[in-house]
Parts: structure tokens; C-alpha cells; sequence
């Protein structure tokens, strides 16, 4: 059961976004974004998206979807949708 | 061409900033819609006669059903509706048409058909509010400023593509006084303008004129020397064109989205297409690529190459009512899957130098491979490509 908590969402995010990002080193914060990380493209974004809402078992909508600007963003709407 | 006329600097631009800034707060969008409609009026009379002109309606039917985009309702629908209609009607009618009709005569070919100014970048952001406004994605604003936004005439004709959620503040502020945004504005307007002129034009009057039977009788090195000044020459010609609009909204104390950010030089398709024409780029993406890839009937739902290609066929039809340019979009749209593709199989891109410039030459040879796509119908396009590879 992953753990709902934001600090928790942003642990369980590390991986995903080293797979999408296919970078085994990288640490994203609150912070991180399209911007500011390398290989964050559109692309990668459908990918990170798709696979948060497998691990997480929500589904975002579309609307949600692009107004995700960071991983902070990402990770309040996650805490936000995700079934307690 | 609108921006190397008298008319737009003298009647338009430089009186509407002055009053402009001038102006009080409540009365500055109105100045820029009245000025919006009168260049509108202009320019599309001396391209399309009267009815050019009375598309200006089209502005003003927008303003007034706009009003009734809420969050979540119907009416945006409508909205996004009506934009592809414009688009449709005016700019593909012909086209599709006669591909209905191919081989035969066209009984529905519109035989007057003409394109209102700027619209294919107008109804983008017709589409763009009306979508926004769906998932509340911005506030509605006054009529005014909505007017001011669609009537924005320095990116009315060529863009940049704005957003409104991003206009509206810019609109509401007052412009900063002095002279920083006179030099600076005119200074990108020069740019442009050298751009246009002493580049683009003066490539034109080659690259313009390659038809089939110059194509038989040309070198190999000729038409690869052609593929590099078009690209030269459609980069100088866009990005001038962006200039100018962007110094001209510069003027207003605007500042509207940057449109190129040195194309030519990235090292993949992926960040090619980030820095070339940024402002579609970014409005493909949002209204195209999300919806597509995140499409979804009950669990299947169409694998992210499809969007990725689709989009891009997408792009290249909006640039233009016909075959070849689907086929351009097409190309650019295998080019990012086989980047996409390669990437995932790869991992992360080498630092070293040899492959950093390798991938940097790959990239501008691929995209100026598709220009001759861009530019010939189909059955010379063959012509080109052939008597390039095998002489």
C-alpha cells in the first residue's frame, strides 16, 4: 500500500521518474519540472503520468493533467485522488 | 506581406501604442480592439475585397458567444466547435472536397474561396479560451480584454500563438514608462526586418521558384545546396516575421511569447521542434498531443507513437490545405518516434563531443531533408528526392 503522505508520494515518485526519465541517479524534489530537468519532454510526461496513475491506482483528468507543472504539483494531486 | 508596409507602422502600430499608453486602464483594450479591427479591415479588404473585410464579424460573434463559456459547459463545446468550422470551411473545403471527389470534377468546389486574415492562428486561440474556460483554466476577463486578445494585430497574422491566461495580466498592467520598450521593441522589429529582407527575401528569389523541369536539369549539388538555402530561408523569413510581432507587442509594453529559440542547432528532433515555432509547438501539445494520448474507450486506449504521429500529421495539414504537407507533418512525426524509439533503447544521449556534434548535424540534415516535402506537391517532391539519391 503505497504511503499517501506527501513526503511518502514523493519517495514512491523517485523511481518512476528514473525509469521515465531513463536516469538511475536522478532525485526529483517539489521543485523539479519540465524546465529544469533534462530528457522532461512532453513525451516523457505522458509516460511519468501513466505510470503514477498504475502505482497509484487514480486516474487524473485531462484538464488535471495540464495544469501538472512540477512534481510538486504532481504530487498533491496524487495525494489528492489517490483511495484512502 | 503586412509588416514592410508604411500603412502598419504609420497607421497602425506606432498611433495605437502612443494611445495606448496614453490611455487610462479601462480604455487600453478598447484601443487595441478598435485598432485590431481597422487593421483587420485593411488588410484583409486590399487581399479579399469586401468580403475579407466582413469576416471581421467573425471577431465580433466570437466576442459575444465567448461570454458563455463557463466551466464544464456545453456552450465551450460549441465554442471548440465553431473554431474547427471556421478552419474547416475556409481553409479546407477545396481540399477535402476534392479528395472526395478524386479524378472527378469537384461539384462542391467553392470557386470564390478565400482566406480571412490570420486564420489559422485566430481560430487556435479561439479554440485555445474555449478550451481553457472548459477546465477553468483561466478567468473569462471583460469583453474588452477578450477583444484585445483576439484582436491583438501585432500577432493577429503569423502569431506568436498566445494564451490568454498569460495576456491578461500583461494587458491589465500599466506599460512601463520611459523608453526601455520603444528601443527595445524597435530594435527586434530592425531585426526582423533585416531578417526578412536581406535573407529571406533575397533567398526567394531562388528557392522559390523550383519546378519540375529545373529539377531534371539540376546537379545533385545544386538540389542539396537548394534543400540548405530554404532552410536558411524559412527560418529567416518565420523567426523575422516573429520578431517583428514580438517588438511590435513590445511597444504596447506586451510582451507576447518567444517563438524560436535557435532551431538549428539541437542536437534531437525532440528539442527541435521545442525551439522551432515554440508557441505551436506548445498549442499542438496541450490541445492535440494530451487529448490523443490520454484517449480512452472504457480500458484500450491508442498506444503514445500514434499520438506522437498523429499530431504531427496534424501540424503539417495545418500549414497548409494539401497532401504534401500531411506527408511533411507525417515525416516529422516518424522522425520524433524513431527519436523516441532510439532514446528508449539507448539510454540517455553521449556527452562526447563527436556525438553531441554527430547528433546536432543528424538533426538539421533530417529536417532540411523534409523541406522539399514542405514545399512541392507530391509528384515533384518523387522527382526531387530521386535525382537527389540516384542522380
Amino acid at each position: 500500500m503505497p504511503d499517501l503522505t506527501p513526503d511518502g508520494i514523493l519517495a514512491e515518485l523517485q523511481p518512476i521518474f528514473r525509469e521515465a526519465l531513463s536516469n538511475s541517479s536522478i532525485t526529483v524534489t517539489r521543485d523539479s519540472s519540465a524546465r529544469n530537468t533534462p530528457n522532461w519532454d512532453s513525451l516523457v510526461h505522458i509516460e511519468i503520468i501513466d505510470m503514477v496513475e498504475r502505482h497509484f491506482k487514480v486516474r487524473f483528468g485531462l484538464g488535471e493533467v495540464q495544469d501538472l507543472k512540477t512534481v510538486g504539483d504532481l504530487v498533491d494531486l496524487t495525494m489528492k485522488k489517490a483511495p484512502r | 506581406m503586412i509588416f514592410n508596409t508604411f500603412a502598419y507602422y504609420l497607421l497602425f502600430l506606432i498611433p495605437s501604442a502612443i494611445l495606448y499608453r496614453c490611455s487610462p486602464a479601462k480604455i487600453r483594450p478598447w484601443i487595441i480592439a478598435v485598432f485590431g479591427s481597422l487593421f483587420f479591415s485593411y488588410f484583409a479588404y486590399s487581399m479579399a475585397g469586401l468580403a475579407g473585410a466582413f469576416c471581421l464579424a467573425i471577431f465580433l460573434w466570437e466576442s459575444v458567444v465567448s461570454r458563455t463559456y463557463q466551466p464544464n459547459s456545453r456552450w465551450c463545446i460549441f465554442g471548440l466547435l465553431q473554431s474547427l468550422l471556421f478552419l474547416g470551411v475556409f481553409k479546407y473545403w477545396n481540399f477535402f472536397t476534392s479528395l472526395a471527389f478524386w479524378g472527378h470534377q469537384n461539384p462542391l468546389r467553392w470557386y470564390n474561396a478565400f482566406l480571412p486574415l490570420g486564420i489559422s492562428f485566430f481560430t487556435f486561440e479561439f479554440y485555445h479560451y474555449a478550451w481553457d474556460r472548459k477546465y477553468n483554466r483561466t478567468e473569462s476577463g471583460s469583453v474588452g480584454e477578450y477583444l484585445a486578445f483576439i484582436l491583438f494585430f501585432p500577432t493577429m497574422v503569423a502569431g506568436p500563438i498566445k494564451r490568454y491566461q498569460d495576456f491578461l495580466p500583461k494587458l491589465r498592467a500599466e506599460p512601463t514608462p520611459g523608453t526601455t520598450d520603444w528601443e527595445v521593441g524597435g530594435t527586434r522589429i530592425l531585426t526582423g526586418l533585416a531578417k526578412k529582407f536581406a535573407i529571406a527575401d533575397l533567398l526567394s528569389a531562388w528557392t522559390d521558384h523550383l519546378n519540375a523541369h529545373d529539377i531534371r536539369l539540376a546537379s545533385r549539388g545544386i538540389l542539396l545546396l537548394w534543400l540548405v538555402a530554404y532552410s536558411i530561408k524559412i527560418y529567416a523569413d518565420f523567426s523575422g516575421y516573429s520578431d517583428i510581432a514580438i517588438g511590435s507587442a513590445r511597444l504596447f509594453g506586451i510582451r507576447v511569447p518567444e517563438n524560436f529559440d535557435w532551431p538549428y542547432g539541437r542536437r534531437n528532433i525532440q528539442r527541435f521542434w521545442s525551439c522551432w515555432h515554440m508557441s505551436l509547438t506548445s498549442w499542438l501539445t496541450d490541445y492535440v498531443f494530451l487529448p490523443l494520448a490520454r484517449f480512452r474507450i472504457g480500458s484500450w486506449k491508442p498506444h503514445v507513437y500514434i499520438a506522437i504521429v498523429a499530431t504531427m500529421g496534424i501540424s503539417g495539414l495545418w500549414h497548409g490545405a494539401g497532401l504534401h504537407y500531411i506527408a511533411w507533418g507525417l515525416y516529422h512525426g516518424l522522425l520524433l518516434l524513431a527519436h523516441k524509439l532510439w532514446r528508449d533503447w539507448r539510454g540517455p544521449a553521449s556527452e562526447a563531443l563527436l556525438a553531441v556534434t554527430a547528433s546536432r548535424v543528424l538533426t538539421y540534415v533530417c529536417v532540411t531533408a523534409g523541406y522539399a516535402l514542405f514545399t512541392m506537391d507530391l509528384h515533384t517532391v518523387a522527382l526531387f528526392y530521386r535525382r537527389l539519391l540516384a542522380g
